[in-house]
């Protein structure tokens, strides 16, 4: 794709007239607006800018159907269902990515503004005009998150399950038990699931997470396509499961895009913090450096108040801490830390207090 | 690419055909033009039917078969109640979220046409939930899945080759990729969406009918569309039936609850009473504005529910008002029209989901499910609720029969879920009863348009984009005529009219797609250079004008299809009222078959089984 193009667009302009009369009430109502709509031919890529009359409950996929009508023939974008449920439709509207179907022209247009810039939602993956190749999306979770229940039913029987963790959100049913289990028996508690079986699969958080890096990061969506299956009583790999997310997730930079952007509520930061909450209580029985490491902060904060680096090294393991013993001592000769700079914590209870508050699950 | 099972779709009867047939081991493969969750049955809100218990199933039967007006066929209703549970039950075991009360039973809605709570939901978000449960559970199974793949042609097996050939377009790659099967599913939905406001998805124009008649395939009761009540003014999307189930109304321009006039069920009386009851307040006057000024609409009353109700059984529809209206369900009154929903007729399949022919002997290794098939479990009405259900075990069914031919003998792994088919299968072979003899036939029929794949596979895009017409109006101005002939109400001169209008359509496109055509293989013989040309129509990605010549011919080939299927029926039954034969005629209590014949657009009429020994 030509990505130089794309600061010297050319410009189709056009003047639309509205179809039909229309009644006094929508008269007012109905104003003309300009869109500068991101084109991309397989070649170049350029701005189209248009101008079109709209009114302020049309949604941005009425208004580009009107487009394509009357000015833009060969316009593409992606839309289905048209009612949200879909997930297809997903652009950027200056900027800011919503469905296309969902967006209506009163919640984007600024007052005394009647531009509005059109962006596909990912522009580095554009096949043609809006329409983006979502296939890095879509491995994020079909390759990688093994995206279905895998239990007792059908042919690839799952693999022996590991000892029951600690934590299990709901108990496992046996195999014997399960084909024969009435649904009562099986089913998880839908409160459970905080409203991850809902995600659509448009792909916003996706593609709108700075954190996400191919083969590493899978991002918020399958994140949160995880977790739906940790909690699901009918899943026979819990363990394996939070093994994965603590393989995974811990890059998540807490910017909480996906929580604000996700067109069906998910919130999958905070799922991502769940499976890393689990994945870590699993794992407190381990000896693991990274693991003494967290702990380490964390009493060192609960006791002192602030972060003690020997408290820390020391608790971490004892043979890190003397190898580093040199260093440490290298670096207090040449004052670059300096113990005496260290300040005492006058109110240590209202931080353990806050201390607390955090560690109970944030939402 | 060559696989034992094309599966074409990937709703939920496709996904489920997938399941049954990769858990045994066949090479599987479904292609779908969207990626799979962006089937239109993840739009399915209401719910799904499943009767209660060994009781309700006879008067589930019962009720889906007068809703059916005597067309529907008794033994696929019995089929697909009788294994209703267990389809469902085995999706409930691996994701779906079907709710369920205190008691351990699913809970149920009420949905029109029924007289028990029947319908099983999650949410209103029913269609997800198990679409999302058919799709993983396929991927686990070893499916092979390729989405952005439109299928523009089909060879079926012949004499001369033993397998099944698919065309299809690799839309987001811009290539031709094709693919050849032993066995062909066709799972690819409904046609209601050529209709001008209709609640489906885009893809819902019945490319695979099409394609499939024009290859002498036979269509079956094309005739039955049905409307929906309560779409939105605009844009015809749904508000589902769970709405009336949960307990709206439905108020005329004096505020007055009119359906208690036209039916003693009210606003739960089956869809297509309620579709022509709502179209009867309008026509007489007592229409509200439906938001452009012209009062082609009547409200929708929810405020006597409570807020908190509304929001935990119908959070998806509050939002949905909220958003496309701006309005408060809970507060204000909703105005709504009917809008097309459903398409009862399909492809004629046989009690193993198999197609059948035109002298109705089952089509080598070609089966369909789903509401692409028409099993005849609708009949001339649709229960709300059905569909769903037909999609799942209809999906299953053509799975384990697929299983069953290609292995012949039984099976080393028991079929998941197993349903009861011994009784079934062994019907299958039993010819279909004698029809009523009426008969007609239309000569030079142009429907083939045997031009399409050149021009799209050897017509340069520059050029195309320069000379070609603006096909978008060309489909919008055949919607328009279809609706005018064949909507809620038709009548002779109505559909005479869409007639003679098609037909003249027909044949200007049948013109320039020739000369199209010429121009396209006199390019191709003179640079022998760029045979395979890379720069034509398909060989870009989404190319709109593509896209368009694709959708242009189901357009064009269902809605004259429909035309001519109404107008042959000279009588009046659910969703098809004549208002020129307001009556029920038994003669036509029979399924109508449209064909080709050569050049010859024929129509019969093949009997229904009703279930009498
Ligand atoms: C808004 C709405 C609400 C509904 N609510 C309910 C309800 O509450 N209860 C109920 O029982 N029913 C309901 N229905 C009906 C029900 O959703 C459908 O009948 C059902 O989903 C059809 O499923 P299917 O698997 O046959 O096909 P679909 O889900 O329509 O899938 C069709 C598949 O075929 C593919 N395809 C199509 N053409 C091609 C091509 N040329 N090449 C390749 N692939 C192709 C598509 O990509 C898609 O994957 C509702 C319908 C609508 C419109
Ligand atoms: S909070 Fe984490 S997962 Fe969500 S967008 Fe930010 S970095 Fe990505
Ligand atoms: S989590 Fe939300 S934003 Fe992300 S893909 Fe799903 S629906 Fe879209
Ligand atoms: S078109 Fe389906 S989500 Fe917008």
């Amino acid at each position: 794709m030509d990505k130089n193009n794309k600061t010297m667009p050319t410009t189709t302009q056009s003047t639309i007239n509205t179809p039909q009369a229309v009644s006094h009430t929508q008269e007012s109502a109905t104003r003309e607006i300009v869109l500068q709509i991101y084109r991309f031919d397989g070649r170049n890529s350029r701005y189209s800018l248009v101008k079109v009359t709209a009114a302020p409950n049309d949604s941005l996929l009425d208004i580009f159907h009107k487009v394509k009508a009357t000015t833009l023939p060969d316009f593409a974008y992606r839309y289905s269902c048209r009612h949200g449920i879909c997930g297809s439709c997903a652009i950027r509207i200056d900027n800011i990515p919503v469905l296309a179907c969902k967006a209506r022209l009163r919640d984007y247009l600024r007052p005394g503004t009647t531009h509005l810039r059109i962006d596909p939602l990912a522009p580095q993956q554009v096949l043609r005009d809006l329409i983006c190749d979502e296939s890095s999306y879509r491995k994020s979770i079909e390759t990688i998150i093994k995206p279905y229940i895998i239990n007792f039913l059908g042919k690839n029987l799952c693999p022996p399950a590991a000892t029951p963790p600690t934590k299990q959100p709901h108990r496992q049913i046996e195999q014997s038990i399960y084909a024969a289990a009435s649904l009562q028996e099986i089913l998880p508690d839908p409160d459970l699931l905080k409203n991850t079986e809902g995600c659509i699969n448009c792909g916003i958080c996706y593609y709108t997470c700075p954190a996400v890096v191919e083969g590493e990061f899978p991002g918020p969506a399958a994140a949160a396509k995880l977790f739906r299956f940790t909690v699901d009583s009918r899943d026979n790999c819990y363990s394996e499961r939070l093994k994965l997310a603590d393989q995974l997730l811990w890059n998540c930079v807490k910017c909480m895009k996906c929580v604000e952007l996700c067109p069906r509520g998910l919130k999958p930061y905070y799922r991502i913090q769940d499976l890393l909450n689990s994945a870590y209580s699993n794992r407190l029985n381990e000896h693991s450096s990274d693991l003494s490491h967290a702990k380490g902060v964390e009493e060192s904060i609960f006791l002192t108040g602030q972060l003690n680096d020997i408290y820390v090294g020391a608790r971490t393991s004892i043979f890190t801490f003397i190898k580093m013993l040199p260093t440490g001592i290298k670096s207090v000769l040449k004052g670059n830390y300096n113990f005496f700079a260290i300040y005492k914590v006058k109110n240590k209870r209202s931080i353990r207090r806050l201390l607390k508050r955090g560690s109970k699950n944030e939402q | 690419m060559d696989f034992d099972l094309i599966i074409i779709g990937a709703g939920l009867a496709g996904c489920c055909a997938g399941i049954t047939a990769a858990q045994n081991n066949l090479r599987t493969a479904v292609i779908s033009k969207v990626h799979p969750l962006r089937s239109h049955s993840v739009a399915a809100q209401g719910g799904i039917n499943i009767p209660i218990d060994e009781q309700d199933i006879e008067l589930h039967i019962r009720e889906t078969l007068a809703s059916g007006s005597g067309i529907a066929d008794a033994d696929a209703v019995s089929f697909i109640v009788k294994n209703a549970q267990q389809s469902v039950e085995f999706l409930q075991k691996c994701g779906s979220l079907l709710q369920i009360e205190q008691s351990g039973e699913l809970a149920r809605r009420n949905f029109g046409g029924q007289k028990v709570a029947r319908t099983c939901y999650y949410k209103d978000r029913t269609g997800l939930s198990l679409l999302n449960t058919a799709y993983e559970q396929a991927l686990r199974a070893g499916v092979q899945f390729f989405d952005e793949c439109e299928v523009f042609d089909i060879q079926l097996k012949s004499a001369e080759n033993n397998l099944h050939t698919i065309k299809t377009w690799k839309k987001d790659k811009g290539k031709i990729l094709n693919f050849t099967s032993e066995f062909l599913l066709i799972a690819n939905g409904g046609y209601a969406g050529i209709y001008p406001r209709n609640s489906n998805c885009l893809g819902n124009i019945g490319n695979i009918q099409s394609i499939l008649f024009q290859k002498g395939i036979p269509l079956i009761d094309l005739e039955f569309v049905q409307f929906h009540p309560t779409g939105l003014t605009r844009s015809g999307i749904l508000l589902s039936e769970a709405a009336r189930g949960e307990g709206g109304y439905l108020l005329n321009s004096q505020g007055r609850r009119f359906m208690t006039d036209y039916d003693e069920r009210a606003e739960l009386a089956p869809r297509d009473i309620v579709a022509r009851a709502i179209f009867t307040e309008i026509e007489q006057g007592r229409g509200v504005d439906s938001g452009d000024g012209r009062k082609t609409a009547v409200h929708l009353d929810l405020r006597h529910i409570s807020r908190d109700k509304i929001l935990e059984k119908l959070p998806e529809i509050y939002d949905l008002v909220l958003n496309f209206t701006g309005k408060d369900l809970s507060q204000e009154l909703i105005e709504v029209a009917p809008t097309a929903h459903y398409s009862m007729g399909g492809l004629p399949v046989n009690a193993n989901g198999q197609v059948l022919g035109p002298s109705l002997t089952p089509v080598d290794g070609l089966f369909a499910a789903g509401e692409a098939a028409c099993m005849s479990l609708h009949g001339a009405n649709r229960l709300g609720g059905n569909s769903l259900l037909e999609t799942i075990v209809g999906g299953f069914l053509a799975g384990s029969s697929i299983c069953l031919s290609k292995k012949k003998a039984d099976l080393t792994t028991p079929l998941l879920p197993s349903l009861t088919l011994d009784r079934f299968l062994a019907e299958a072979e039993k010819t279909r009863p004698e029809g009523n003899g009426i008969f007609s036939q239309k000569e030079n029929c142009n429907l083939t348009l045997p031009q399409l794949t050149t021009i799209l596979t050897q017509f340069p895009a520059q050029e195309f984009a320069q000379i070609a017409p603006n096909f978008s109006f060309i489909i919008e101005e055949i919607k328009q005529s279809l609706a005018n002939g064949a909507g809620i109400f038709r009548d002779q001169s109505r559909l005479a009219d869409s007639a003679s209008k098609l037909e003249r359509i027909n044949a200007s496109i049948n013109q320039i797609f020739s000369q199209l055509e010429e121009r396209a293989t006199a390019k191709a013989s003179t640079d022998t250079t760029s045979r395979q040309s890379t720069d034509s129509l398909l060989a870009q990605p989404y190319l709109p004008a593509a896209q368009e010549l694709l959708d242009l011919r189901c357009h064009l080939i269902l809605s004259q299809l429909i035309i001519e299927s109404a107008d042959a029926r000279k009588e009046s039954r659910a969703a098809h009222q004549r208002s020129d034969f307001p009556t029920t005629d038994t003669n036509f209590q029979a399924h109508s078959l449209i064909y080709l014949e050569g050049s010859k657009l024929m129509i019969k009429y093949t009997g229904v089984n009703n279930g009498q020994e």
